[in-house]
């Protein structure tokens, strides 16, 4: 029986990523679609045409240009900036595949984005069990991760912040071999890794960056890791050459085209947000857009964990640079390579705060384009539980915090249970109901989908015309319907006075308490409003016959 | 040497945190202002109030008392005599 135990308790991490990969199977059809879908597979099937081409292979061209020329009705506008490691592998498997129908499309997509993920979370376990070398904390760090609402509902659907929450988890984890072993076969794969993560968010600069920065900190402490300079050249030359190889959009002109995407980040994106009740130009948001956006939509017990352990992280690092000069230490802030791991994600977050705060050019649609700082957190909040599971003095209220912590997660699976499919729309506790909807909520449209199959299931109407009264391309779910309901379904689009309903997700480009651009005449009433924990997703108006 | 890197790196970071917290904040205030100003949508607000306004004042059966009337009559004829008098 003991035996049995063990195993299991050995194996447990099997069990774990078992348990969730079959989670994730079971459920990654429940999600809606996201506007940025349409998008990013015109520019995959736009890439992999052109690298087709661009190797000869002219029958499989001709296959990517007719399904690029079949997308261009439903996928404008669009921009050919973004990397290929999501959209070119997920085109691909739409051709080989033949998925011609796009609700096929789509939901493969949807896979893809929770397999990407899935992966992302092993290297997680794998980077936390190299800092911490537990395997119990690093199945909690996995599991604070997975049940963060926002991740785990974005994780089905956000193909672009959640694919570069993964390569940034694995180019850390690359970062962390390399601090162990400084040897050529881990810099070659912290440069694929982190070359892959800075075509998917810009925001993947940053390992070259601190990678070099923390090397000049040793070579200040400590002249003999001048030896190693050779290696951090061949770093510089290896990401830079995968850099340009995996990223077609650089092959010509690199430096013109980089220094223009530096230059225009502004470009991308709307131009209002809906921010604590106030409308901003995303270009001139305050500064505490993204604190207060961490703070509510952020799961209490996170917070908290979270808080606690870059306190302490802070505390340790600030009394070291207080006492650089009196330091017996090879090295100035660390003394092992784990503290060395610990000054890495310090100081990467340090910077990241710093930019998302004070340097962000836009921000919108939520903090999602800044869901990566979400690693940063479970990173600090491990730290926290770990120096109590070490430190004797804590060692009695070891019980006590796993009560806690079992209580507040299983509060977290409930509360996904309650969003489901909406996670990626969730606030905390901390927020009134009132509150909650002073933002803007279904920004990415997750619930077109559900109101075009709710309304031609009630309505049996040979024609169903549809408004919309609100800043969101719903025609572009038309397609996802069966091929029966998509055609009696009609869109009225300017003449929404002729419309049976009328759909609005409240997400909005003008300012609305100033315009009446968005108001409905009384040949309208409110047919429908769907509301999860409080707060309004979308709403229905319904013609007076 | 490495004390006087490490100094002026804290330096330069607290220096740039200082200024987006006092120039660029209140650059971003008043920006933020002059954008809500100059927007469409309060341009048009502006001019439906306008609008409202009028047509309140429309609907009065005076628009202006009789004492007020008289005296604008009094300073229209005497600029209208003023003016007569120059040419």
């Amino acid at each position: 029986m003991k035996s049995i135990s063990n195993r299991l308790l050995s194996n447990c991490h099997y069990i774990f990523f078992s348990i969730y990969f079959l989670i994730g199977f079971s459920i990654y059809k429940d999600y809606g679609f996201n506007i940025d879908e349409t998008f990013q597979r015109r520019s995959g099937l736009y890439w992999l045409e052109y690298l087709f081409n661009f190797f000869g292979l002219e029958k499989l061209s001709l296959i990517a240009n007719e399904k690029l020329l079949s997308s261009s009705s439903f996928t404008e506008p669009w921009s050919d900036v973004y990397g290929i490691i999501f959209d070119v592998p997920a085109a691909l498997i739409e051709i080989i595949f033949s998925l011609n129908k796009p609700i096929q499309m789509y939901e493969m997509r949807h896979f893809l984005t929770f397999f990407y993920f899935y992966i992302g979370i092993i290297f997680f376990y794998k980077t936390l069990l190299l800092r911490f070398n537990n395997k119990f904390l690093s199945l909690a760090g996995c599991f604070l991760l997975i049940f963060t609402p926002r991740i785990f509902g974005d994780s089905f659907q956000n193909n672009k912040d959640l694919v570069f929450l993964t390569f940034f988890i694995i180019s850390t984890f690359y970062i962390f071999k390399t601090f162990e072993n400084f040897n050529i076969k881990n810099i070659f794969l912290l440069a694929i890794f982190s070359s892959i993560a800075t075509s998917t968010r810009l925001f993947g600069l940053i390992f070259p960056f601190t990678f070099i920065f923390i090397y000049f900190l040793s070579i200040l402490s400590n002249k003999d890791d001048l030896k190693n300079i050779n290696k951090i050249f061949i770093f510089i030359f290896l990401y830079i050459l995968f850099l340009l190889l995996h990223w077609p959009y650089l092959w010509i002109s690199p430096l013109e085209k980089l220094s223009y995407l530096l230059n225009n980040l502004q470009t991308f994106g709307p131009t209002l947000v809906y921010f604590n009740d106030v409308f901003y130009n995303t270009e001139l948001v305050p500064f505490h857009y993204l604190p207060l956006w961490i703070f509510i939509s952020t799961p209490v017990i996170n917070l908290i964990l979270f808080l606690s352990g870059f306190f302490l992280l802070s505390k340790v690092f600030i009394l070291k640079l207080f006492s650089i000069e009196k330091s017996k230490s090879n090295y100035d802030f660390w003394n092992n390579n784990n503290e060395k791991k610990d000054f890495f994600i310090f100081i990467t977050f340090i910077i990241f705060s710093v930019i998302g705060i004070f340097f962000a050019t836009k921000h919108y649609n939520s903090w999602r384009i800044f869901y990566f700082l979400n690693f940063f957190f479970i990173y600090f909040a491990i730290y926290f539980l770990s120096l109590i599971f070490i430190v004797p003095k804590f060692k009695k209220y070891i019980n006590i915090l796993i009560v806690v912590l079992s209580i507040t997660s299983l509060f977290n699976i409930y509360k996904i249970y309650v969003y489901h499919p909406y996670q990626s729309l969730y606030f905390n506790e901390l927020l009134s109901n009132k509150f909650k909807n002073k933002f803007e909520i279904d920004f990415t449209g997750l619930s077109g989908i559900k109101f075009l199959r709710e309304v031609v299931m009630s309505d049996k109407s040979n024609e169903i015309k549809i408004g919309i009264n609100s800043w969101y391309p719903l025609w572009r779910m038309k397609e996802l319907l069966p091929e029966i309901e998509e055609k009696r379904v009609v869109f009225v689009y300017d003449d929404i006075k002729n419309a049976d309903y009328v759909y609005s997700n409240k997400i909005y480009n003008v300012n609305v308490k100033l315009s009446d651009k968005f108001s409905l005449d009384d040949t309208f009433t409110l047919y429908k409003q769907h509301f999860v924990d409080g707060i309004l997703i979308y709403e229905v108006h319904k013609k007076i016959k | 040497m490495k004390i006087f890197i490490y100094k002026s790196l804290i330096i330069f970071f607290l220096i740039i945190i200082g200024f987006k917290l006092t120039f660029t904040y209140a650059q971003k205030t008043i920006e933020r202002k002059i954008d809500n100003l100059g927007s469409k949508e309060n341009i048009d607000s502006v001019k439906d109030k306008l609008r409202s306004q009028i047509n309140n004042a429309v609907k009065k059966e005076d628009l202006i008392k009789s004492e007020d009337a008289a005296l604008i009559n009094k300073f229209l004829e005497k600029i209208k005599k003023e003016l007569k008098e120059d040419n």
